[in-house]
């Protein structure tokens, strides 16, 4: 394995790297746990348990899960080693283990030491993985981390059953709540486990069930990025009966603010969702929640189509889901589609878009159609049937994909299904308020219409030019799509500036160490611009010299130059529009410096594209602060 | 001035299709053969921003990009005296000044500042795919990023 956790040289193939690594190890040696694709552990985890059995007898562990266990702890340590934060050494081992697969993981847990050595030793996991991301980590490290301690408490729960008596149970609990309510972030998953415990084990006596939900529900304006808050709520419906639970829930919330009361409903629509899935398995449909529970971010997707009162689900599950097949590099215009259409399901209220039952039977049909077509032009052909009734910036950021990658033949077809562009551009301008990602993408399907250069287009293209004047910023208030929230100027922007700019300075320095200074690219970049400018146009082979020397030089220098702007994101006058555009330019950038550098971006990817958050202002840009 | 953009496109893409010039040894590159013209245009444009810098999209094949202090781009193509003034980029949302010293500067050595509507038009002379008259002039092969 790489030594530099997926800052592995393009020479050598980087065999850390989950999404990369995974298939290129698969094509010439025997992939271990670790290399194993998604898809091909949940096809194991979709079977039986196989029965082993050590040669040693029984009770012992097998040969393997000592060293999964200990190359886990390998990682974590080089990741150290090599100079990560505990945060990205935890981020690292979080990876190998979401990659390769969850189950093997608590089942390696649950041989390797039984009752509560098994317990003692998921909780130094946990306490592990919950002190490396407690401060500063991105939401995703968070939710990696308390993913795994999920799965491992999950599988205490159910397989170990702990043998903790009753009472020791309940002052657990109570004592958990109690800490629930006042922490932050540390150890929160842990506390919220004993809770759960307890509650799983109905172990709680009413007043100290009331406190307990009272502690959670209160807790919850901070506990936002926590998995394991939901599944309490979960377990509180399941075992206290929905009624009193959401009685608890309603009167705790009465006491919130509203981003609270948001953050709070969000939870409980992600805990009513848990229990549908819950309950499809009980009801016996196990392949299917075996399918959803493997995949965090497929399960919300597919999860929320079901429950009609988790609004603010679906745009997040959706942006994961998005950003899951960006990152793994998949064409999977199936997925793509599904999470555009799921995200106008939870669209505003106000959007003049089909209702959700229509929605839902266009998503089937579009799921089918798409399933068994063979060539990557057919899905995006499918695709495009959707543009006309819902033409929001999801869909046209996957136009804009489609009209990148399809051939001249296919752009043409799609364009002539969307024939009805006009009359929705003319819809979406008359709502008054594009939102910046609408913009964006208007701005790139005008490029697109250009290059498809359809006569029939015309009219479109200046509807679409009279919407585009008509939402240039003003005097007026201009309502941003990128959800991103600035409360009171203070809250939400600040801290992720502050993080974009530390994961980028980490990231220009690995590459410092790599391509040298940023200093002498740019001098080298500059002596080479200057001896081309004395060539004469005539010399070929020294252009032509020239050229593989740019195409070597320039990439790196935009990405040195990119990472320093976003360093220096908290210094700028204008953050929140430097944040923006930024984060326009990542895909770019990140193609540029290549796979080798994929597993520095993507905590930068998750840090800078502003899919979960909200902003909105008012009266003419400015300083934020 | 869509004729004579049409006539170099045509002149230095033969195949009709996006193929760099660069690769077909038989065009002949007429106009500022030694680069005296762009060398002086630069030293120019950097007696009135000091802070410019070389830019990094494109291979320099068929243009040079130059950003300026404030971030605008200019880029100056090697097949005709053309020139784009921060084409392509999403802008922000404050009016950035885009420097009417700097167009005046690249006015005053010859080259002819394209609207953003001449470089996004489609270009006839490419019948092997399509492309706009941007990518003929000053896209780099492939492009690079920002």
């Amino acid at each position: 394995m790489s030594a530099d956790l997926g800052f592995g040289s393009r020479e050598a193939p980087n065999t850390e790297s989950p999404v990369h690594g995974a298939r290129a190890l698969s094509r010439v040696q025997r992939p271990t746990i670790f290399e194993a694709t998604p898809r091909r552990a949940s096809a194991e985890a979709s079977r039986p348990p196989r029965p082993r059995r050590s040669p040693r007898g029984e009770g012992l562990p097998p040969q393997g899960l000592h060293r999964q266990k200990a190359e886990l702890e390998r990682a974590y340590a080089r990741g150290l080693a090599v100079g990560l934060s505990p945060a990205w050494a935890a981020s690292r081992v979080a990876h190998l283990v979401r990659c390769s697969q969850l189950p093997t993981l608590a089942d390696t847990i649950r041989k390797i030491g039984k009752g509560d050595t098994a317990r003692a030793t998921a909780q130094r996991w946990c306490r592990q993985l919950a002190q490396a991301t407690e401060v500063g980590a991105p939401r995703r490290e968070i939710g990696e981390a308390s993913g795994l301690l999920d799965t491992v408490f999950e599988h205490l729960i159910a397989e170990l059953r702990l043998g903790l008596p009753p009472p020791q149970v309940r002052a657990r609990a109570v004592a958990a709540a109690a800490v629930v309510a006042q922490l932050e972030s540390s150890h929160l998953s842990s506390a919220l486990s004993d809770v759960l415990i307890a509650v799983s084990r109905n172990a709680l006596r009413g007043h100290e069930l009331d406190f307990v939900v009272e502690a959670v529900a209160e807790a919850s304006g901070r506990i936002r990025y926590d998995p394991a808050a939901p599944f309490v709520f979960v377990r509180l419906l399941q075992s206290a009966g929905a009624d009193d639970a959401q009685r608890s829930f309603q009167s705790s919330r009465a006491e919130m603010d509203a981003s609270e009361t948001k953050i709070a409903e969000e939870l409980w629509g992600r805990a009513q969702i848990r229990r549908a899935v819950t309950e499809s398995a009980e009801a016996g449909d196990r392949a299917s929640a075996q399918v959803l529970l493997e995949e965090p971010d497929r399960y919300s997707v597919s999860a929320a189509l079901e429950i009609e009162s988790a609004p603010s689900l679906a745009p997040r599950g959706v942006r994961k889901l998005l950003l899951l097949s960006r990152r793994r590099k998949q064409v999977d215009h199936e997925a793509a589609g599904l999470a555009v259409l799921h995200e106008i399901l939870a669209r505003d209220a106000d959007a003049p878009l089909p209702d959700l039952e229509g929605i839902q039977n266009e998503l089937v049909r579009l799921k089918e159609a798409t399933k068994g077509l063979p060539s990557v032009d057919e899905r995006l052909r499918g695709l495009a049937q959707w543009v006309v009734p819902t033409l929001v910036w999801p869909v046209l950021a996957a136009l804009r994909r489609v009209v990148t990658e399809a051939s001249p033949r296919v752009r043409a077809s799609i364009f002539h299904q969307a024939g009805g562009f006009s009359a929705v551009a003319s819809a979406l301008a008359s709502r008054g308020r594009l939102r910046l990602g609408d913009l964006g993408e208007l701005h790139h399907l005008r490029d697109a219409l250009e290059v498809v250069s359809l006569d029939e287009l015309g009219q479109a293209r200046s509807v679409l030019e009279a919407a585009l004047e008509r939402s240039q910023p003003g005097p007026r208030a201009l309502t941003y799509g990128r959800r991103l929230v600035v409360h009171d100027g203070q809250a939400g922007l600040p801290p992720r500036l502050a993080r974009a700019s530390q994961l980028a300075s980490e990231v220009s320095k690995h590459l410092e160490k790599r391509w040298g200074s940023r200093g002498a690219l740019e001098s080298s970049t500059l002596d080479h611009v200057e001896r081309l400018r004395t060539v004469f146009k005539t010399d070929r082979p020294v252009r032509l010299w020239g050229r593989r020397e740019a195409a070597r030089i320039l990439p790196r220098l935009a990405a040195m130059r990119w990472l320093a702007a976003v360093a220096a994101l908290p210094d700028r006058a204008d953050p929140l529009e430097s944040f923006l555009l930024l984060g326009e330019e990542l895909d770019g950038v990140s193609q540029a410096v290549g796979p080798t550098c994929s597993e520095a971006f993507h905590p930068l990817r998750w840090t800078l594209c502003l899919g979960d958050l909200t902003y909105t202002r008012v009266g003419p840009p400015g300083p934020i602060s | 001035m869509r004729s004579h953009i049409e006539t170099v496109i045509g002149h230095f893409y033969p195949q009709r299709a996006l193929c760099s010039p660069l690769d077909d040894p038989s065009i002949v590159w007429p106009w500022d053969p030694s680069h005296q013209c762009l060398r002086a245009t630069v030293e120019a444009l950097r007696s009135l921003d000091p802070s410019l810098r070389p830019g990094t999209r494109g291979q320099l094949e068929v243009s040079e990009e130059l950003v300026l202090g404030d971030g605008v781009r200019i880029q100056l193509s090697f097949l005709s005296p053309f020139a784009a003034v921060d084409f392509d980029r999403m802008r922000p949302l404050a009016d950035r000044s885009v420097t009417p010293k700097a167009v005046s500067v690249i006015e005053s050595f010859g080259y002819t500042v394209l609207s953003d509507e001449e470089l996004r038009a489609s270009a006839r002379g490419i019948q092997v795919g399509s492309a706009r008259v941007w990518d003929c002039l000053f896209a780099p092969f492939p492009e690079a990023s920002s």
